[in-house]
């Protein structure tokens, strides 16, 4: 007889509901999907068990794309074609990509904004695309394993990308057909896969050492909150960095000049052999046979130390700044975390631990310790936990500002500013009669614009003319929990606005994400409606289902009778276009619902306020 | 949410200068769990818009309390005194001596043998010089009267000042890198 089934309390007592929700850590060397399955979180393997996946994408004559360690097995025969840590492109200009590094054997194009294409045998990709034929890899894994569609993802991106760089991330994610319920970063990922484990409470040190990419974070966490209280690091250093000065000290010492794209590719790998190498041995014998020189030599710990100490120099300032910036020092720190490959060299664990005074925390693999947290977080998202009262708390990592006279920038959101934020800050016109302002959104630390990195312009229009100075121009700053910025501009005296959602000017164009939707092989051309159709409908489902669960938690309480036949009559409405073929109709009776429900929400939100509340003067009184 | 409560009403809190940072945190830490848009990932448009909203004006708020100087600033606010930074040019000549002087060991920074070391120094100094004002700062608002109103908002705008300079070290650590 089969045993009967109990679950744990707080979980979903039936199975059937709980939604499919999966946590993706988009690597720059490798990327990783995770789930919760059997209460536990867990990365998924594919078929053959592998659990990380290269991310590597390579492109084929006809179109075809592989993904992965059978990419990566063709970079050195086809590396033009074979396009590996494409996150370093992510959100860059091309100007941007001409700065990092000689050693990228591929054919950039410019296009019709300021994101590079790479050219290869199946067309020209934006790296956006590259990425997400990564993730829609990841997602048909996560398909297949868990047998069912996946209703969200959560993913994750070094706490140091900026703006541009995580609304790619968000575009590739849609290019990908996944539904993003929240972008996290990665340290914060991480001290949730360690923080749940453990309960632990106090301060943590996030110490993420990727291939590409460094990140500190400093956190509390207190009762189920975890709040990043600052966050700091560089977004372009990374193990890669390592293997790249190893490669250096080669040339160097076997006299040889500059080589070949395919030979410096060769010769990172050897060095990445010998600096995993280093982890058992005092010193390792350097064979080199590139086909273009042959070579020979020892590699001593004491001589990749003086190679890698300046660099890990370099993230030690960066953890200094962290915590001056969150006003601690280095003896506040209740545990270091290490997370990604590159904190397997034991240099830098030995470092860390000097600086910080405490030995670092690496038992769980840091290769895995992302994406475990980031399925820990999409399982409570996507409501599978409802009594887990889980918050995290965010920071923007560069501040946020915009161009005054002079080409200066003046910051509206200064950096390790806890998000959502909104900020507002006046100004006003130069001229006398001037009826139009250009705003410039500018990101970053340095005082002159040029220095800084511009995310979009816009114009007010319509300003009344006035005497100069008169005006009272008030600049809207909106950061969403994902750090994603929307501003609005608004003339006060005369009531003028203006509202954009910041299309970073090295995002996609809105001709592009088109084409690109035209051209992903889930929707080829003439599946444009369809998919719009799709899309809505799914939408519809998600609205009327939130409406309904709150309807049935407090409808009763919250509203008039009236009101609660009004929208049950909105949502029947709602449900009824839905069956139809009609993408437009089904959105406009979305935002018909949506309008109409607005009083509930608000109801709701101001209940959820005062309970806290009273809870809180309880708690206080019965300190007092 | 009231948004016209004023921070101190919002988290329930005397109207001081002198802020219990636990019960502060407490209170604001129950009330993200409440409004964060983590709790409304798979809510209506409205509720996220809503949340986005207000957890903005809990960060706004406990980012006022928090900071000493938005604090002082904050509070002058509520008794009708605006401090406008660009307009207060009655500083004290020998501040601005000091600023001047501070200003130009900043320069010479890049000149040392370990330009780290020498901003660490900078840094510990103007962080003195800073708690001793807030010490200042707090005795002219306790004492309530407007002659020390106005002493307390002089003072303000050295801290502020102070705070700019500490800014600009960071730039400068950062550039050195």
């Amino acid at each position: 007889m089969a045993l009967l089934q109990i679950s744990e309390p707080g979980q979903s007592p039936e199975p059937h509901q709980r939604k499919l929700a999966v946590g993706i850590d988009l690597g720059t060397t490798n990327s990783l999907v995770a789930a919760m399955r059997l209460g536990k979180p867990e990365t998924l393997p594919d078929l053959s068990g592998r659990h990380i996946l290269p991310s590597v994408v390579r492109y084929l004559p006809a179109g075809e794309v592989v993904v992965g360690d059978e990419a990566r097995d063709a970079i050195f025969e086809d590396s033009r074609n074979t396009i590996s840590s494409v996150k370093r492109l992510m959100g860059r200009g091309v100007d941007d990509v001409k700065t990092l590094g000689d050693c990228l054997p591929y054919e950039f194009i410019q296009s019709e904004t300021e994101m590079p294409y790479i050219r290869t045998e199946a067309g020209d990709k934006s790296p956006v695309e590259i990425s997400s034929e990564i993730l829609k890899s990841l997602s048909v894994r996560a398909q297949e394993t868990l047998g069912g569609d996946i209703s969200g993802a959560v993913i994750t991106v070094p706490a140091y990308f900026d703006e541009a760089q995580r609304q790619a991330t968000k575009d590739a994610a849609k290019l990908a057909g996944l539904h993003v319920y929240r972008l996290l970063n990665e340290p914060t990922a991480a001290a949730v896969a360690y923080g749940l484990d453990r309960g632990a409470e106090g301060v943590h040190a996030i110490y993420d050492l990727g291939g590409g990419t460094f990140d500190i974070s400093i956190l509390r966490l207190n009762k189920g909150v975890f709040e990043v209280l600052s966050t700091g690091g560089d977004s372009a250093l990374g193990g890669d960095d390592f293997d790249h000065a190893i490669a250096q000290w080669i040339l160097k010492e076997s006299g040889q000049e500059c080589v070949g794209t395919s030979v410096a590719r060769q010769l990172m790998e050897i060095a990445r052999g010998l600096k995993e190498q280093l982890t058992d041995a005092d010193s390792v014998n350097v064979n080199v046979d590139t086909g273009c020189f042959t070579w020979q030599g020892v590699l001593t710990r004491e001589v990749f130390h003086s190679l890698v100490d300046p660099l890990i120099a370099k993230t030690v300032r960066a953890c200094k700044r962290a915590l001056r910036d969150a006003n601690l020092g280095p003896g506040d720190i209740h545990d270091v975390v290490m997370v990604g490959g590159s904190t397997r060299v034991l240099r830098v664990r030995e470092k860390v631990a000097d600086f910080f005074g405490a030995t670092p925390l690496c038992d769980i693999d840091p290769d895995r310790v992302v994406a475990v947290g980031a399925s820990i977080q999409a399982d409570v998202l996507a409501g599978n936990k409802p009594d887990d009262e889980m918050v995290l708390l965010d920071v923007i990592p560069l501040s946020l500002g915009i161009e005054t006279m002079g080409g200066l920038m003046e910051k509206i959101i200064h950096r390790n500013t806890t998000i959502p934020v909104t900020r507002a800050q006046e100004f006003t016109t130069f001229k006398d009669g001037q009826t139009a302002l250009a705003v410039q959104v500018v990101q970053g630390e340095r005082e002159l614009v040029s220095d800084c990195r511009s995310l979009a312009k816009f114009e007010l229009r319509g300003i009344p003319p006035m005497v100069a100075g008169s005006a009272r121009i008030r600049v809207t700053y909106q950061v969403d929990a994902d750090g994603l910025l929307s501003v609005s501009a608004k003339e006060l005296t005369s009531n003028v606005e203006t509202n954009v959602e910041v299309k970073p000017s090295y995002g996609l164009s809105d001709n592009e994400v088109t084409r690109m939707l035209k051209d992903s092989f889930d929707f080829a051309e003439g599946d444009k409606d369809a998919r719009a159709l799709a899309e809505e409908r799914v939408e519809a489902d998600r609205q009327l289902e939130a409406l309904r669960q709150a309807l049935a938690e407090n409808g009763e309480e919250l509203l008039s009778a009236d009101e609660r036949k009004q929208l049950h009559q909105l949502m029947e409405a709602l449900a009824i276009s839905k069956q139809g073929e009609d993408s437009v109709a089904i959105r406009k009776a979305i935002d018909e619902l949506n309008s109409t429900s607005e009083v509930f929400a608000a109801r709701r939100m101001d209940k959820s306020i005062n309970q806290a509340l009273s809870g809180q003067s309880i708690d206080n009184l019965g300190e007092e | 949410m009231d948004l016209s409560k004023n921070f101190f009403q919002l988290f329930a809190l005397p109207e001081s200068f002198d802020v219990d940072t636990a019960k502060l945190m407490d209170a604001y830490r129950s009330l993200q769990k409440v409004v964060h848009p983590d709790h409304f990932a798979s809510g209506t448009d409205k509720e996220k818009r809503l949340s986005i909203e207000m957890a903005a004006h809990l960060n706004d708020g406990v980012d006022t309390l928090k900071k000493p100087v938005k604090r002082a600033i904050y509070l002058l606010g509520l008794k009708g005194l605006n401090v406008d930074f660009e307009k207060n040019t009655a500083m004290s000549p020998m501040f601005l001596m000091e600023q001047m002087e501070l200003r130009e060991t900043l320069e010479a920074v890049t000149n040392q043998a370990d330009p780290f070391l020498a901003i660490d120094a900078l840094y510990e100094r103007l962080k003195t010089m800073q708690s001793e004002r807030t010490e200042r700062f707090k005795g002219a608002y306790n004492s309530g009267d407007s002659q020390s109103l106005e002493r307390a908002e002089g003072i303000v705008a050295e801290m502020q000042f102070i705070e700019k300079l500490c800014i600009d070290i960071e730039r400068l650590e950062e550039t050195l890198d």
